[in-house]
């Protein structure tokens, strides 16, 4: 090789090489903070930088499945949730009962004009409800149910009449579409509607939205509430800017760096390492959250005990005992201690404590929890008797063996299900996983296919129980339901709430069909996960405490009083 | 090759055309090298559409089922969704209507936003043609020069170290590197910016101040991208140096006393070069498609993190146009280079 260097003398020496490189180094140093000190960069003030790992589905309000507090911000709704969860007036100045609580007047604001400067009427108002009961097509439209006709008498009043005294009464959720825009649009063309002039009423006006990028809403002045007479909503924010990033650890280094101002949820770990951190705030909320392994117990309803022919699930999981000893198996105290970090509850019934009252508490002495003895007590008790392998076989000599999923998308999910399966191992069942899928395949194979035999996953509900509840209504098979759950006396329940007027009574038949649902055991609730945000303390002020988060999908409260700092 | 009828000179007989020898020679281009690879191209196009469209409707997971993901839908609403989007016809009918829209640059709807396709797709490709092009253009710059300096002093010292440091950063993780580059330049030094393309609310009082924004935003995922793919570059850019040093042109020209960077550049580089040039297009397209990670870890807009998203969505029409924009990205980089190359060596085009 040296002979080489011997026929061709080298056209730069090393000592030039080397230098050459250093000062190629050496620029790029001093570049590198020129480029930054040049363009620090000026900012807007007064601006909300939100964080997000999902900012937003569509602008169409018909069709949304998410994030409705996004088009809670550009649209009016009769009513809202107040930052204490509770059903407050809204664009309508009063809220009349009648015909034993059937029939709701509304009368609303005057003079009230969409961000197109056209009057919002009456009209308008039933316009929107009946399209969302026809079309029932997104997050709103599946609340109509129960409404039967909407009525206009004047342009200042909306008389709506259900079936049975509405629980939750659809106001609260549902925007006001403007009917000088969707009126002459069939379903399928509001499917492929794209709204990206998102015109309506409410507090901020769509400015700018990049789909998987960014969505930008400017201050509506002229909305109403910022100088309403019953008590204006005092924020000065002059935008508000939603930014998607793509995993939990950028949104924690993006607020670090003053990139944002408030982060979505965090995992306790990256949560963690917020803590005391200069100029940022680390907020702890009970969440809206439940995270659960479902058990398929999908039964044929023409032979009692014996497996829907189109369920792929293990049929041995129609035996509640063996249900009743996984439950007991799983030391739920060990899952929130190691996957939430401790931030978090034990979980039993299927509504998270943060729903408040609707919550049923089971007095701890009765939890069916971490008690692997027991679990054993009750499998030998039912005569599943250990195996020659360790693993416990029915009379028939069917091996206690079920397949264990797991959401792949959010991380805590997998985490849960590697845990749980030395536990159920542990008490003589062999368990084949954890498979880890993502959310499309997953939901294709519980939801669609019934072809699972225990999973975990996690429900975000709204502050109201019915939609939970609703979960395991027999009405949900192939749709919601991830347990193919069905009970007479629990379907009765869950129907009868939906129409109860009187609060009392409602929230008995709430607690009693949690009650039985927690007694079937086809949920193992896990944990329910405190929700873990974080914000910047030094660009803005008027932040406030609001059940399930600092800004939360179910109340826009927070995004109404934050001013600049 | 036969020319088609209506080719042929009014009052001939079909296939005179053809046989006449001034049609021959006008139908000659045909059989040429270029004409024979553009149709190479557009035969692949078609195989990856077609490939495209099989492949995400064998994804486990109904796309309808995932936007009614949230909502209490009700069945009725449920199929006047399927309805909608296509989703009930049958499969080759869907099929010839796919063929049929990418005929007609028409990429439809999107599932999840609503909003046409080319909408999402036309910044995303911008985006991601900023971030790659950045990049490609570090990658040749430092990957030419470092397999120079190694090549030309091959068996030194430097040509030891140059060549394991170009191993050692090809074999490093690119999310790993991203996450290092923004731990150091963006939390601990604080210089650069973390995430995105553009500062959130950033106010710009000139299309320069834009433009700055934008750079600044750029550096840490186009220096991850390059710090990764550097390597190869220098390898086969030293590989090809070092072989043509051994050639006999190189001894003559040193005989004939040139100076040695003359011959560096002028015998040496020239020569070399060659391999290295096809490298660069297939490059081009490996970061294209692999631009994915590195979207992913600054929150990049581009293609990949449009891809990334509609994938946990099935949201089928995102991916096929993305996937197609690529491929024929990779496609049309692959023509050109080979076009290119046949001009700058003659022989491709003979053999």
């Amino acid at each position: 090789m040296s002979g080489k260097e011997g026929i061709l003398a080298d056209p730069i020496s090393r000592r030039q090489f080397m230098a050459y490189t250093g000062k190629a180094g050496m620029a790029a140093m001093l570049a590198t903070p020129i480029v930054t000190a040049a363009c620090g960069g000026e900012t807007a003030s007064g601006v909300l930088r939100f964080g997000h790992l999902n900012i937003f589905d569509t602008p169409n309000p018909v069709v949304t499945v998410s994030s409705p507090d996004m088009h809670w911000l550009v649209y009016d709704r009769l009513m809202e949730f107040d930052a204490n969860m509770s059903p407050a007036l809204s664009l309508a100045t009063n809220r009349v009962l009648s015909n034993g609580g059937r029939t709701v007047t509304y009368t609303i604001r005057e003079g009230v004009e969409f961000h197109d400067g056209e009057a919002l009427t009456s009209a308008d108002v039933k316009f929107s409800f009946e399209l969302y009961r026809d079309t029932k097509k997104g997050l709103f439209g599946g609340f109509f149910e129960p409404l039967e006709t909407v009525e206009a008498p004047d342009d200042a009043t909306v008389v709506l009449h259900f079936s049975g005294p509405p629980a939750l009464d659809p106001s609260v959720g549902a925007p006001i579409l403007p009917r000088h825009i969707w009126q002459d649009m069939s379903s399928e063309e509001i499917d492929q509607f794209g709204n990206d002039e998102m015109i309506g009423s409410g507090p901020f006006k769509l400015n700018n939205y990049a789909p998987s990028e960014r969505l930008e809403l400017d201050r509506n002045s002229d909305w109403w509430g910022w100088s309403s007479n019953d008590g204006p909503k005092q924020g000065t924010i002059e935008a508000l800017i939603k930014v998607q990033l793509a995993n939990e650890e950028t949104v924690a280094n993006s607020l670090r760096n003053n990139e944002i101002d408030v982060t979505g949820e965090l995992a306790s770990d990256i949560w963690d390492g917020l803590v005391g951190e200069s100029d940022i705030e680390a907020v702890e909320y009970p969440g809206f959250l439940l995270d659960h392994f479902g058990i398929n117990v999908y039964e044929d309803p023409n032979n009692p005990g014996q497996p829907h022919p189109d369920s792929g699930g293990n049929p041995l999981l129609l035996d509640q005992r063996i249900r009743e000893a996984m439950s007991w198996a799983i030391d739920r105290q060990r899952l929130v201690d190691i996957v939430l970090g401790g931030r978090g509850q034990k979980g039993t019934v299927v509504l998270p404590p943060g729903m408040g009252a609707s919550f049923l508490e089971i007095p701890e002495a009765q939890q069916a929890n971490g008690n692997p003895d027991r679990a054993r007590q009750i499998l030998d008790e039912a005569g599943y008797a250990v195996g020659d392998d360790g693993i416990r076989v029915s009379p028939d000599g069917q091996r206690l063996s079920f397949r264990l999923f797991a959401s792949s998308v959010i991380d805590r999910l997998p985490q849960y299900a590697e845990l749980i399966k030395p536990m159920l191992e542990d008490i003589g069942m062999e368990i084949q996983g954890v498979f880890a899928e993502d959310d499309p395949t997953l939901i294709q194979r519980v939801f669609v296919d019934a072809d699972w035999d225990m999973y975990t996953w996690v429900w975000q509900t709204p502050p109201d129980p019915t939609f939970m509840l609703s979960v395991q209504s027999c009405d949900q098979f192939g749709n919601l339901s991830d347990t193919y759950y069905c009970d007479a006396e629990y379907e009765d329940l869950f129907k009868a709430q939906q129409v109860q007027g009187d609060p009392a009574e409602r929230e008995r038949m709430v607690h009693q069909a949690q009650q039985i649902f927690y007694d079937a055991f086809a949920y193992c609730v896990m944990a329910y996960p405190n929700r873990l945000q974080a914000h910047r303390t030094d660009n803005l002020t008027g932040w406030i405490f609001i059940n399930n988060g600092v800004t939360v999908n179910w109340s826009t409260e927070q995004y109404l009083v934050l001013s600049e700092a | 090759m036969t020319a088609p009828a209506e080719q042929a000179p009014p009052g001939s007989a079909p296939g005179d055309a053809a046989r006449a020898p001034g049609g021959r020679r006008r139908w000659r281009w045909l059989r040429s090298y270029p004409a024979r690879r553009v149709a190479q191209a557009v035969i692949t196009l078609y195989v990856v559409a077609t490939f495209n469209f099989w492949l995400f409707r064998l994804l486990p997971g109904d796309p309808a089922r995932m936007i009614a993901r949230e909502s209490r839908l009700s069945p009725e609403a449920y199929e006047q969704l399927r309805e909608s989007f296509g989703l009930n016809e049958p499969a080759w009918e869907q099929y010839l209507i796919y063929l049929t829209k990418i005929y007609r640059f028409d990429t439809g709807i999107s599932f999840k936003a609503r909003l046409p396709v080319i909408d999402l797709l036309r910044p995303a490709l911008y985006n991601t043609l900023i971030l790659t092009g950045s990049a490609l253009v570090l990658i040749f710059v430092f990957g030419l020069a470092f397999g120079i300096a190694a090549g030309w002093r091959r068996g030194t010292r430097t040509d030891t170290t140059l060549t394991l440091t170009a191993l050692t950063l090809w074999s490093l993780p690119t999310f790993w590197v991203g996450l290092m580059l923004v731990l150091l330049f963006s939390i601990t030094l604080g210089w650069l910016p973390v995430a995105g393309i553009r500062a959130v609310a950033a106010i710009y009082r000139t299309p320069f101040a834009e433009a700055q924004d934008v750079i600044q935003h750029l550096i840490l995922p186009a220096a991850t991208i390059a710090i990764v793919s550097v390597g190869s570059i220098a390898l086969i850019m030293r590989n090809s140096l070092a072989e043509v040093a051994d050639e006999d042109y190189m001894l003559a020209a040193r005989a004939r006393g040139l100076r040695p960077r003359t011959i560096l550049w002028r015998y040496g580089v020239r020569n070399a070069f060659l391999p290295t040039f096809t490298l660069m297009a297939l490059t081009l397209g490996l970061l294209m498609a692999g631009t994915i990670q590195t979207e992913v870890v600054f929150s990049w807009p581009g293609l990949g993190l449009l891809m990334y998203d509609a994938v946990q969505t099935r949201d089928l029409p995102v991916l096929e146009a993305s996937f197609f924009v690529i491929a024929a990205i990779v496609v049309l980089a692959t023509l050109l280079a080979d076009l290119f190359y046949s001009r700058l060596d003659p022989r491709i085009r003979s053999s």
